[in-house]
C-alpha cells in the first residue's frame, strides 16, 4: 500500500479554503465512568494505527493537490484545555491531522475534516475507546456496533473514494438562495462557547411523531423558528436555511471511513409571513424526504466530482486551484445556510462496553463566517446535543433550548463557560 | 436544579446558567459542585502567521538590489539609488517591520517610523547639500512624532476620560501647527502667523468641545448614543 492518499473529493475543498484562524474541524468525544489514565490512552492510540491508515496521516502540499502523507509515528495525546477545537494551525496539519486529547473521564478526537466525516470520526473513536477498554480492564470486545476489529487488516472499501464510485451521470445545480446570516459580537481570542443540551431520547422521538416528521427534521424546525426570531430580517431575499450532513454510507452504502457525506439545505422565505412549529416541520420534513434520495444524491455528488476530474482543473497549479475553490466556496459554500445541523443518530456500543461509556458527544466546529453550529448524536437513551458559536451571546442557543422546553422536553445544560 | 428564567436544568459543574447566565441558587437547596465539562482556564493559542512578510521582505531585498546594480552599472557610483534606498528602507519599517512580532506596540512602532522618517531626511538633506535638516526637518518629525507617539499611548493606556483627552490631543494638534509654521519661518525666511492661527483657532474649539462634552454629562451622553463606533 502507498505512504500517502489523495484527498477524497470532500475533502480536496477544506485545505484550500483554511484560513489563518479558522479550520474546518469536528471533534467526537467518549465520557467514560471512570478517570482516563493517560498511558493507557496512549498505549490505544499507538495500537490504532496500522487499523485506520487513513487516519494516522499529515497534509502535504503536492504541485497540483494537497494529499496525505502517512505518519511514521503515532500522535502523543493531550490533556484539554477550556475551548474545544482550537484552531488547527497549517504547522499542526503538517504533523497530523487529528489530535487525541483527555480531561477527567473523557476521551476525545478532534479531527480535521479533511481525513474524514463525523461517522469515521465515531468509528474511530468507538474503535479507540474499546482498545482503550480493553487494555485497562481487560475486556474482550466483539467488533461490531461501530467497533473494528484491531487485529484485522483495514479494507480497501474502508480507504477508498467512495464520491468517485456512486457519482452520477447527471449533475445537479448548486444555484439556491442565500441564508440569513446571524451576527454577534465574536470572543477577540477566538475562544470556543459549547452547550451541551442531554435531553430523554424518548421524549424527542414522541414529539417528533407528534409532528409526524423524524428527529433531525423536528430540530432543524425548531432551531428556523430560532433563526427566524434571533436574525434580523429581511436580510434581502435570504432564506432561513439549515444545512442538514447527510451521511451517504446510509442512502447510498458504503464502508468508507474517509469523508463520505454531503450537505443540503432546507428552508423557509421569512417573506413569506409568520411560520408556525406545524408549518415549519411540514416544509423540512417534505424537503428532506424529497432531497434525500439516491437519485438525487448521486446527482449532487456528480456536481462535485466532475469539476474535479476535469482536465483544465487538474493540470491547474494548486495555488490557482485554492483560489478558484475559495471564490467557489465563498459563493456557494456556508453562506447557504444559517448553520449547520449534523446528526449522527442513534448509536450504540458492543454490551460489553455500555457500562463503562456514559456518553457519546460530536461537535462540529463554527463556521469561517457564520458563528453558530449543531450536532446531535444519541447515546443510552439520552439525545446529547453539541452548540456551538464563536460570539460572546448565547441568543440563538437561548431561544433554540427555551423552545425545547416549552414543548415539554427535560432540557439539561452543560456548558464550557471559562473564568478568565 | 433548574434555571428560574430558562427552565432548563443545570448540569453539576455549572454555576451559572450558561444561556441567561442567573446564577444557580436556591434557598433551600445545598448544591455539591461537580466536575465541570471542560477546565475553567484558558489560555488563548498564538495565531497563526503568514507568509506574507517574507514575500515583503524578498520584494523589498529584490527592489534595493536591483536599484543599486542599476544605478553602479550607469554612474558607477550611489547617486538616485541612494535616495530609492532610503525610502525603501523608511517603508519597510513602517509596513512590513511590524508584521515580524506576534503583538506590535503601536506605540513603539510609531515612534521608530518616525525616527526612520527623520534618518531618510537626514539622508537626504546631506546627500543634496540641503541644510534644511537641523532647522525644519528635525524640529518638525520630531514634534509630530512625539505628538502622535504620545496620543497613542494615551489612548493605548489611559481607559477613561475619552473626551478629555480628545480635546487635549485636537488643541495639541493646533499648536503643533505654530511651531511648525516657525520652523518654516526660520528655514525659508518667510512671515509668521500667515496661516497658522486658522487651524490653531479650528482644533481649539473642536477640543474645547471634546472638553465640554466631558465636563457636561448630557452633551456627552448624547454624542455617545449617537456617535458610538
Amino acid at each position: 500500500m502507498a505512504d500517502w492518499f489523495r484527498l477524497d473529493n470532500a475533502a480536496l475543498i477544506f485545505p484550500a479554503v483554511r484560513r489563518r484562524d479558522w479550520t474546518n474541524a469536528f471533534r467526537v468525544s467518549a465520557t467514560l465512568n471512570g478517570q482516563v489514565q493517560p498511558e493507557i490512552l496512549q498505549q490505544a492510540v499507538d495500537m490504532l494505527m496500522p487499523r485506520f491508515p487513513s487516519f494516522y496521516v499529515c497534509l502535504r502540499r503536492g504541485m497540483f493537490w494537497y494529499y496525505l502523507q502517512k505518519l511514521s509515528v503515532p500522535p502523543k495525546i493531550r490533556q484539554e484545555g477550556a475551548c474545544p477545537l482550537i484552531h488547527m494551525t497549517g504547522r499542526e496539519l503538517r504533523q497530523c491531522c487529528f489530535r487525541v486529547l483527555y480531561y477527567e473521564n473523557r476521551i476525545a478526537v478532534e479531527c480535521f475534516h479533511a481525513v474524514t466525516d463525523g461517522s469515521g470520526g465515531m468509528v474511530f473513536l468507538k474503535t479507540l475507546t474499546a482498545a482503550y477498554l480493553s487494555l485497562a480492564h481487560g475486556l474482550e470486545i466483539p467488533a461490531g456496533f461501530g467497533v473494528l476489529d484491531i487485529h484485522a487488516k483495514p479494507t480497501p472499501e474502508e480507504t477508498e473514494d467512495s464520491f468517485t464510485r456512486v457519482a452520477g451521470t447527471v449533475a445537479l445545480s448548486r444555484r439556491e438562495e442565500n441564508a440569513l446570516r446571524l451576527r454577534g459580537a465574536r470572543e477577540e481570542d477566538g475562544f470556543l462557547h459549547l452547550i451541551i443540551a442531554s435531553v430523554p431520547q424518548e421524549q424527542l422521538l414522541t414529539l417528533a411523531h407528534r409532528y409526524h416528521c423524524t428527529v433531525t427534521a423536528l430540530l432543524c424546525a425548531v432551531m428556523l423558528q430560532s433563526v427566524l426570531t434571533v436574525a434580523k430580517t429581511p436580510q434581502g431575499n435570504r432564506w432561513a436555511k439549515i444545512t442538514v450532513a447527510v451521511d451517504l454510507r446510509r442512502v447510498l452504502g458504503g464502508a468508507s471511513l474517509r469523508n463520505f457525506a454531503l450537505a443540503v439545505n432546507v428552508g423557509v422565505d421569512p417573506r413569506l409571513g409568520s411560520y408556525t412549529l406545524e408549518d415549519l416541520t411540514r416544509a423540512v420534513q417534505s424537503q428532506l424526504e424529497s432531497q434525500v434520495t439516491r437519485q438525487q444524491m448521486a446527482a449532487r455528488v456528480a456536481a462535485n466530482v466532475q469539476p474535479a476530474q476535469s482536465l483544465a482543473i487538474r493540470i491547474m497549479p494548486r495555488p490557482v486551484k485554492d483560489a478558484v475553490m475559495r471564490m467557489v466556496y465563498n459563493r456557494v459554500g456556508e453562506c447557504k445556510g444559517s448553520l449547520n445541523i449534523s446528526n449522527l443518530g442513534k448509536s450504540d456500543l458492543p454490551e460489553c462496553m455500555r457500562p463503562y461509556v456514559r456518553f457519546l458527544d460530536f461537535t462540529i466546529g463554527p463556521q469561517a463566517t457564520y458563528p453558530n453550529n449543531c450536532s446531535v448524536v444519541s447515546y443510552g437513551g439520552i439525545t446529547r446535543i453539541n452548540l456551538i458559536r464563536s460570539t460572546l451571546q448565547p441568543r440563538l442557543e437561548r431561544d433554540f433550548l427555551n423552545r425545547l422546553v416549552e414543548l415539554g422536553v427535560e432540557v439539561t445544560v452543560d456548558s464550557n463557560e471559562r473564568t478568565n | 436544579m433548574y434555571c428560574m428564567n430558562c427552565g432548563v436544568k443545570l448540569g453539576q459543574g455549572e454555576k451559572k446558567c450558561p444561556l441567561c447566565g442567573l446564577p444557580a441558587y436556591h434557598p433551600s437547596l445545598k448544591r455539591t459542585p461537580g466536575a465541570t465539562l471542560y477546565p475553567r482556564e484558558w489560555t488563548a493559542p498564538e495565531a497563526e502567521r503568514s507568509g506574507l512578510r517574507y514575500l515583503l521582505t524578498v520584494f523589498f531585498l529584490v527592489a534595493v538590489g536591483a536599484c543599486l546594480l542599476v544605478d553602479f552599472l550607469l554612474a558607477e557610483h550611489v547617486t538616485w539609488s541612494g535616495y530609492v534606498l532610503a525610502g525603501l528602507l523608511t517603508g519597510y519599517v513602517l509596513l512590513v517591520l511590524p508584521l515580524w512580532f506576534r503583538r506590535p506596540n503601536i506605540v513603539i512602532f510609531l515612534a521608530m517610523d518616525f525616527a526612520a522618517v527623520s534618518l531618510m531626511l537626514l539622508y537626504i538633506d546631506l546627500a543634496s547639500g540641503g541644510h534644511w535638516y537641523l532647522s525644519l526637518a528635525f524640529p518638525v518629525t520630531g514634534i509630530y512624532g512625539a505628538l502622535v507617539t504620545g496620543s497613542a499611548a494615551i489612548i493605548k493606556y489611559v481607559k477613561r476620560g475619552r473626551f478629555f483627552q480628545m480635546g487635549g490631543i485636537c488643541i495639541a494638534f493646533g499648536c503643533s501647527t505654530m511651531l511648525l509654521e516657525l520652523f518654516i519661518c526660520i528655514t525659508c525666511g518667510t512671515r509668521m502667523f500667515t496661516w497658522s492661527l486658522y487651524p490653531v483657532t479650528v482644533l481649539s474649539a473642536i477640543g474645547l468641545f471634546w472638553i465640554l462634552a466631558g465636563i457636561i454629562r448630557p452633551l456627552g451622553n448624547a454624542i455617545r448614543k449617537r456617535a458610538f463606533l
